[in-house]
């Protein structure tokens, strides 16, 4: 090994090289600042991504509630519609009867009406 | 200053910043530092097989000067050994390190034959070995890698 005052270049080379690896450590400093700080946006981000899945989630959850809710009271409804038809018939059929019982009395009042005639006639002869 | 105008100036350089950032996430260095270490071992062992190597490359002679054949092989041996065994077994630190080192040997390399021979091609190839494990160096600065999430 002779030495660095024979190679004025070597040691040219490693004081430019020295301040190549300070320039690139403190590039590094900045990156690293640069990627904590953008980290923290991520976590950031992340919370609210996460708030928002949530949220999302409940919703999805109130809306098959709702969604049961609507169909039960479809269901509900389309029930009580059954009956009302069911209950206009019955009273349809009712009504038809009423109209055929108050015939039937008026034939029965007018039987009686001519029985009581035929027998004040018979006691009238009697 | 005036925030009005400095304010968009920060936004652009922060935007720069966020994608030369992205990149390096999304970079892989393995081959880089493949290719260097290697390169640093060829070097080596062309450096031991035969006292020669400096004599017939002139842009060597300052580093002749300084040392012999032999304790410069030993340096790229170390360089592309350390850096060899890091890659291969996956130790983030020590191939963080070792490209830290080969960054500075590659640059040294440039430098010199700038130094001794200026502007032959050379210089743009060691320049660039030189930036390629600087960047490698950069990527495994940044911690414990995640999936880039995209603002937008």
């Amino acid at each position: 090994m002779i030495g660095a005052q024979d190679a004025p270049e070597i040691t040219k080379a490693a004081a430019l090289v020295g301040v190549g690896g300070v320039l690139l450590k403190f590039l590094q400093w900045l990156l690293r600042v640069f990627d904590a700080r953008r980290r923290v946006q991520h976590d950031d981000l992340d919370i609210l991504l996460k708030a928002q899945a949530e949220m999302r989630e409940e919703l999805r959850k109130d809306n098959e509630a709702l969604r049961a809710r609507v169909e039960s009271l479809e269901a509900r409804a389309t029930a009580l519609e059954d009956e009302l038809r069911k209950a206009r018939a019955r009273v349809t059929e009712l009504e038809r009867e009423r109209e055929e019982l108050i015939a039937t009395k008026a034939e029965i009042e007018a039987d009686l009406r001519l029985l009581k005639r035929t027998l004040a006639k018979e006691h009238g002869t009697l | 200053m005036n925030s009005a105008l400095v304010r968009p100036l920060i936004l652009r350089l922060e935007n720069v910043a966020e994608a030369v950032l992205k990149t390096l996430v999304r970079t892989d260095t393995t081959l880089i530092e493949f290719q260097s270490s290697t390169t640093f071992l060829a070097f080596a062992a062309m450096m031991f097989s035969g006292e020669h190597l400096f004599s017939n490359l002139p842009i060597y002679g300052a580093m002749q000067r300084f040392a012999s054949e032999r304790v410069w092989g030993l340096v790229c041996l170390l360089l592309g050994g350390v850096q060899s065994a890091a890659n291969l077994y996956h130790h983030r630190h020590w191939r963080r390190t070792a490209a830290f080192g080969a960054a500075c040997g590659w640059a040294f390399i440039a430098i010199l034959i700038e130094l001794v021979t200026p502007w032959t091609t050379a210089l743009p190839v060691y320049a660039g070995f030189s930036l390629m494990q600087a960047i490698v160096y950069l990527r495994l600065s940044i911690p414990a890698p995640r999936p880039w999430v995209d603002p937008e």
